[in-house]
C-alpha cells in the first residue's frame, strides 16, 4: 500500500507582528501586510502569484508498504520565497528574494516509520531596518528567514486486524465487547491451530 | 482517534488514526502468543472485568510518563474456550 502525505509551513506578515518603527512604510502604504492565508491550500502557486505568503516550505512524502513492511520510500517538495511588492504612490517595484539551497538530510527509517525532514528559506529582497545594541543602533540588512518541517509517515497495523468497537456509532460496553472479541479470537484460533503453531496477540485500548 | 481516507489516487483506504491506535499497537507488542493485554482505560471501562494480571507500568514510544495495562490470564482464554 503506498501511503502519501505532505506538510506545508506559510509566513506571512498579519498586522499584529509588526510593531515600532518598523510599522511606518506598512502603514505609509510602501510596503503591505499579508492577508491570513486560507484554511486549506488548494494551489500553493496559485498565492505565491498573489504575492500572498513571504515564504513557504512544502514537503511531500511517500512510504510504500508491503506485507507488514515498508519496502520503499521518497520525498519532493520545495521551498518558496516569494518577492517584496514596495508602492509608493502609483509605482511599484518587485524585488526578488534569494533562496538558500533547501536541506532534505536522508530520511530516518525504522520498522514502523520514516520521518522526513525539510528546512527552506533564503533572505528578502528587501533590507528591512532592525535594533542592534551598538551605534548607530539600527542595521539595514535583508531579513535571512526558514523553517524546518518534518513529516513522519507510520507504518502501525501492518499485517494486523483492526477493529473497532463504539465508533462511530455508540456502543453500550463497547469495551466489554472488544474484549469478548478478542477471547472468541483466542478461542477459535485454538480450535484451528492443534499443532499450537502461530497464535494471536490482541490489545484494546479506549479513547 | 480520527477515521481518515489514507493513500493515493490509485488506492485509497478508509482507517483510523490517533493515539488510541497506537497505543494498542504498542500494548499489542507486549502480549505473548494467545495473550490479550488491555489498556487500563479500556479495563476500567469493564463492567465485568475478568481475571487479569496488572503489568507494571512500562514506558512506551511517544508517551512521556509510564503506561499501566492489564494482562488476561490463560484461564480466562480457556474459560472463553470452553464456553465457546
Amino acid at each position: 500500500m503506498r501511503t502519501e502525505a505532505a506538510v506545508t509551513s506559510i509566513s506571512w506578515v498579519p498586522s499584529e507582528a509588526v510593531t515600532g518603527a518598523t510599522k511606518l512604510p506598512f502603514e505609509s502604504g510602501i510596503a503591505h501586510y499579508d492577508e491570513p492565508p486560507p484554511d486549506v491550500i488548494e494551489d500553493l502557486a496559485e498565492l505565491r502569484e498573489g504575492d500572498r505568503f513571504r515564504f513557504a516550505n512544502h514537503l511531500q512524502a511517500w512510504t510504500e508498504v508491503k506485507d507488514g513492511r515498508i519496502v520503499d520510500y521518497g520525498q519532493a517538495g520545495e521551498g518558496l520565497i516569494g518577492s517584496t511588492t514596495l508602492r509608493l504612490g502609483r509605482r511599484r517595484a518587485v524585488f526578488q528574494a534569494v533562496p538558500l539551497p533547501d536541506l532534505q538530510p536522508p530520511p530516518v527509517v525504522t520498522a514502523e516509520k520514516v520521518t522526513f525532514v525539510q528546512t527552506a528559506g533564503g533572505r528578502t529582497g528587501v533590507p528591512a531596518p532592525r535594533r542592534v545594541r551598538r551605534a548607530p543602533f539600527v542595521q539595514f540588512s535583508a531579513p535571512l528567514a526558514w523553517t524546518t518541517v518534518a513529516l513522519e509517515i507510520q507504518q502501525f497495523v501492518g499485517d494486523a486486524v483492526m477493529a473497532v468497537f463504539g465508533a462511530p456509532v455508540p456502543m453500550d460496553d463497547h469495551a466489554g465487547k472488544a474484549v469478548e472479541a478478542a477471547l472468541a479470537m483466542h478461542a477459535a484460533q485454538g480450535k484451528s491451530t492443534s499443532d499450537g503453531g502461530t497464535r494471536a496477540c490482541l490489545s484494546s485500548s479506549s479513547g | 482517534m480520527a477515521a481518515a481516507l489514507l493513500g493515493s489516487e490509485e488506492h485509497l483506504e478508509y482507517t483510523l488514526v490517533g493515539d488510541t491506535v497506537n497505543l494498542s499497537q504498542r500494548l499489542q507488542q507486549w502480549a505473548e502468543p494467545g495473550e490479550t493485554v488491555l489498556s487500563e482505560t479500556t479495563y476500567g471501562s469493564l463492567s465485568d472485568p475478568p481475571p487479569a494480571e496488572a503489568l507494571p507500568p512500562a514506558l512506551v514510544k511517544g508517551r512521556r510518563t509510564p503506561v499501566p495495562a492489564w494482562r488476561l490470564s490463560a484461564a480466562t482464554v480457556t474459560t472463553a474456550t470452553s464456553a465457546a
